[in-house]
């Protein structure tokens, strides 16, 4: 079975969390005083669904604004993008159209993206309307998750849906690996993997 | 030499490297006064260690010379202890520090600070007392190669290490050579003393030969005493110049003769010897005011730190002072969110400077990874001031942070176009190896660079003693060193890398640091006419 490598990067303003977000998920590790990221980290997981597996590759990129003077090389050939605003922070949620324009121009057109809201274990001091936030990911048509990375809420749902939707967008060119496979998209099911999937993986 | 000779005096040294820093760093005693009074205050020696500073507040200091302090032990004299144990006083442990006044009684919270402070601080009399006899110098390197009592302690099986051999060579050396030079100056200094008695015999008997012939004639012609009496003290006034003189010539030598010493020793050596009395307190400094001498003491540390990195910014760069005064609130804000997560400690006086930093530079602003500069600033002075000024100083070059942190990032592309091409020639594997991830430097190398390099430590990666001596590096050569650190880390980290997938190469240079040292970093320095070549190129392609 093929796997599909994609290549993924994480948006938002400072502090809401992306690597936070991006830790739970592939290491499923917390810390509540998460140093700034200084440029980019970078995080992979495999992931199984219904259609096939794919790996996600993670960029998990800075939020000062000034890290995007250096930082346009991370959107070239992502497949998806996960922007994250911060409930509590009503800036961080302003924040979000002008990175989905950001992406649309300067990203793949085909990029999949979804927006999540987190914090969310911080209900109390929540300052953005759920009605609001879904309002807005629905006239973009993008998928919006309530995501905490301290409880792990919404967390693993998020990136299932985030791997299932590039995958569907971007089935045509698995058909095609045998040719493409230089490109480092997609690859050949690699021996390390084969415990995960338990089958023997093809060749080309 | 055996080696267990080599591992005591290496015990020794490190005894040394130490007790300067810690006598430096203030203490907080008890202070008793006669009157059985307690005070608390902060005890710490003054930056040139001739003054034991006794603070109970800012305006309130009291200092005793060190040459007055004649030992320290623990324990108080009886009446106090009496005293004490009436008021029922528990935990806490006394010392006494004797002087040629009176004897200071001080306690202290701990067992531990107590005893580490009289050590630290007799150790420093001993050092002090050897270097102020005639010979001193060479006992103090004679018992560096010897065993003593003191510095015993129970040997580990270590491999022996080229660095420490090295500087046992250095130390044979300099103690054969103090040994000619004191051999060879008595030498010329008796011929030399020899030769002046013959010309002061020679003059004198001319001068008095003229004195007699000028007193006869005056007598014989107007028998005016007050001839006579200019005439003599003119006769004592070149006595007085001509002794003058030769204490000047003598002194002269004294002078050469330590400058050649000076070249062997370290920065913390430089400073014990600087508390010695004013000649050497002169003589250092015109050693230290040197540019040249600071690159050779970088190479072996700067330690302490704490002054030495503020000395030598404020020797080569002591105009650099406040600038305007006003940011915007949204950097406050900036400030305040990012210093509240991932600092372990410190965190309000880390806020505090970087708003005074980005009122005096805000075209600079904030920019993450700035936090964590300044909090490594602060292990290591542990004064804001001095965190502050250090920092406004490697904002401009020769350290160019400020353009290196400003919004742009325009110097950091500059250094990563340096690496690049200096990867290409030094690493070149590397940088096929990198094409073929298709990744590019800059993903590696900003965060070093950003933070000069304090990012790997607050990861856990780079132990904080080689941080530091990158420091003292980037300090002294400033720019340069940011380039040859990361080529050194980058060519260190090969073994770990080639080979590798992507994710396993980005996290391959976090790997092999522990073995990063400051040879290795030599070993990549660049030349700075080179570097300047590169900068030329990289403006006329960005034209």
């Amino acid at each position: 079975m093929a796997t599909m490598e994609c290549k993924i990067v994480t948006l938002g303003e400072g502090r809401v969390g992306k690597t936070s977000l991006a830790l739970k998920y592939v290491k499923n590790e917390f810390h509540k005083d998460e140093i700034s990221t200084v440029n980019a980290n970078y995080l992979t997981k495999l992931v199984q669904i219904p259609q096939g597996s794919v790996q996600l590759n993670i960029w998990d990129t800075a939020g000062q604004e000034r890290f995007r003077a250096i930082a346009s090389n991370y959107y070239r050939q992502a497949k998806g993008a996960l922007i994250v605003y911060d409930i509590t922070d009503r800036k961080s949620f302003d924040k979000v159209v002008s990175w989905i324009k950001e992406l649309k121009s300067q990203a793949e057109k085909n990029i999949v993206i979804v927006v999540a809201g987190n914090k969310c274990d911080m209900e109390k001091e929540r300052q953005i309307n759920r009605p609001e936030a879904l309002e807005f990911c629905r006239k973009m048509q993008i998928r919006h998750f309530d995501t905490s990375a301290k409880s792990g809420n919404g967390v693993e749902e998020m990136f299932m849906e985030l791997a299932s939707q590039i995958f569907e967008a971007n089935k045509g060119e698995l058909g095609q690996s045998g040719r493409n496979s230089r490109r480092g998209k997609i690859t050949v099911e690699k021996t390390k993997h084969r415990e995960n999937s338990g089958k023997k993986g093809g060749c080309c | 030499m055996t080696e267990i000779e080599n591992k005591v005096a290496f015990d020794k040294k490190k005894a040394l490297d130490s007790m300067v820093e810690y006598l430096t760093q203030s203490h907080i005693f008890i202070k008793y006064t006669k009157n059985f009074k307690k005070n608390v205050l902060l005890v710490f020696f003054s930056e040139n260690l001739q003054k034991l500073i006794f603070e109970i507040n800012k305006q309130t200091r009291k200092a005793v010379m060190l040459t007055d302090i004649y030992y320290s032990e623990p324990g108080l004299t009886k009446e106090l202890i009496m005293h004490l144990y009436k008021e029922d006083i528990k935990n806490l442990y006394g010392m006494k520090i004797v002087t040629k006044k009176r004897i200071i009684e001080l306690s202290a919270m701990h067992r531990l600070e107590r005893d580490s402070f009289v050590k630290n601080l007799n150790l420093l009399i001993q050092v002090m007392k050897e270097w102020k006899s005639s010979n001193g110098l060479r006992n103090y390197f004679i018992r560096c190669l010897e065993p003593q009592d003191n510095f015993k302690k129970p040997l580990t099986p270590v491999s022996p290490e080229y660095k420490e051999l090295e500087s046992q060579i250095i130390k044979d050396l300099l103690s054969d050579m103090v040994y000619k030079i004191e051999f060879e100056s008595l030498n010329t200094s008796q011929k030399k003393l020899h030769n002046d008695l013959k010309l002061i015999n020679y003059e004198n008997q001319y001068i008095e030969n003229q004195y007699s012939i000028y007193v006869n004639q005056t007598r014989e012609k107007d028998k005016n005493l007050e001839g006579i009496l200019t005439i003599h003290t003119h006769v004592l006034h070149k006595y007085y110049l001509r002794s003058i003189w030769h204490k000047a010539e003598q002194r002269q030598e004294k002078h050469k003769k330590w400058k050649k010493v000076l070249e062997f020793l370290d920065s913390k050596d430089l400073l014990i010897l600087r508390g010695v009395n004013r000649f050497f307190l002169k003589l250092v400094k015109d050693y230290l005011s040197q540019k040249d001498n600071w690159a050779r003491l970088c190479y072996l540390g700067l330690k302490p730190r704490n002054l030495l990195w503020v000395e030598y910014l404020r020797e080569f760069f002591p105009f650099l002072r406040s600038k305007s005064l006003h940011y915007d609130e949204n950097v406050e804000d900036e400030i305040r969110k990012d210093v509240s997560r991932g600092l372990p400690d410190r965190m309000n006086e880390v806020e505090e400077a970087l708003k005074a930093i980005c009122s005096y530079n805000h075209e600079v602003g904030y920019c993450q990874g700035m936090q964590l500069v300044t909090h490594f600033l602060f292990i290591v002075f542990n004064d804001s001031d001095k965190v502050v000024e250090t920092l406004k100083t490697i904002m401009e070059p020769p350290y160019y942070m400020g353009e290196i942190w400003k919004s742009g990032f325009s110097r950091l592309k500059l250094a990563i176009f340096q690496l690049e091409v200096l990867v290409g020639l030094k690493v070149p594997y590397l940088l096929d190896h990198l094409r073929k991830l298709e990744i590019n430097l800059d993903i590696i190398v900003t965060p070093w660079i950003v933070t000069i390099f304090s990012h790997m430590t607050y990861q856990q990666k780079l132990p904080i003693e080689t941080l530091k001596l990158i420091w003292d590096m980037f300090i002294v050569l400033g720019w340069p060193v940011l380039i040859s650190a990361s080529l050194a880390i980058l060519y260190i980290s090969l073994d770990k890398v080639l080979g590798k997938n992507l994710e396993e190469t980005l996290s391959g240079f976090y790997l092999g640091l522990s073995s990063l040292n400051l040879s290795t970093i030599k070993k990549f320095s660049i030349d700075p006419q080179f570097l300047r070549q590169l900068e030329d190129s990289f403006n006329d392609q960005n034209k």
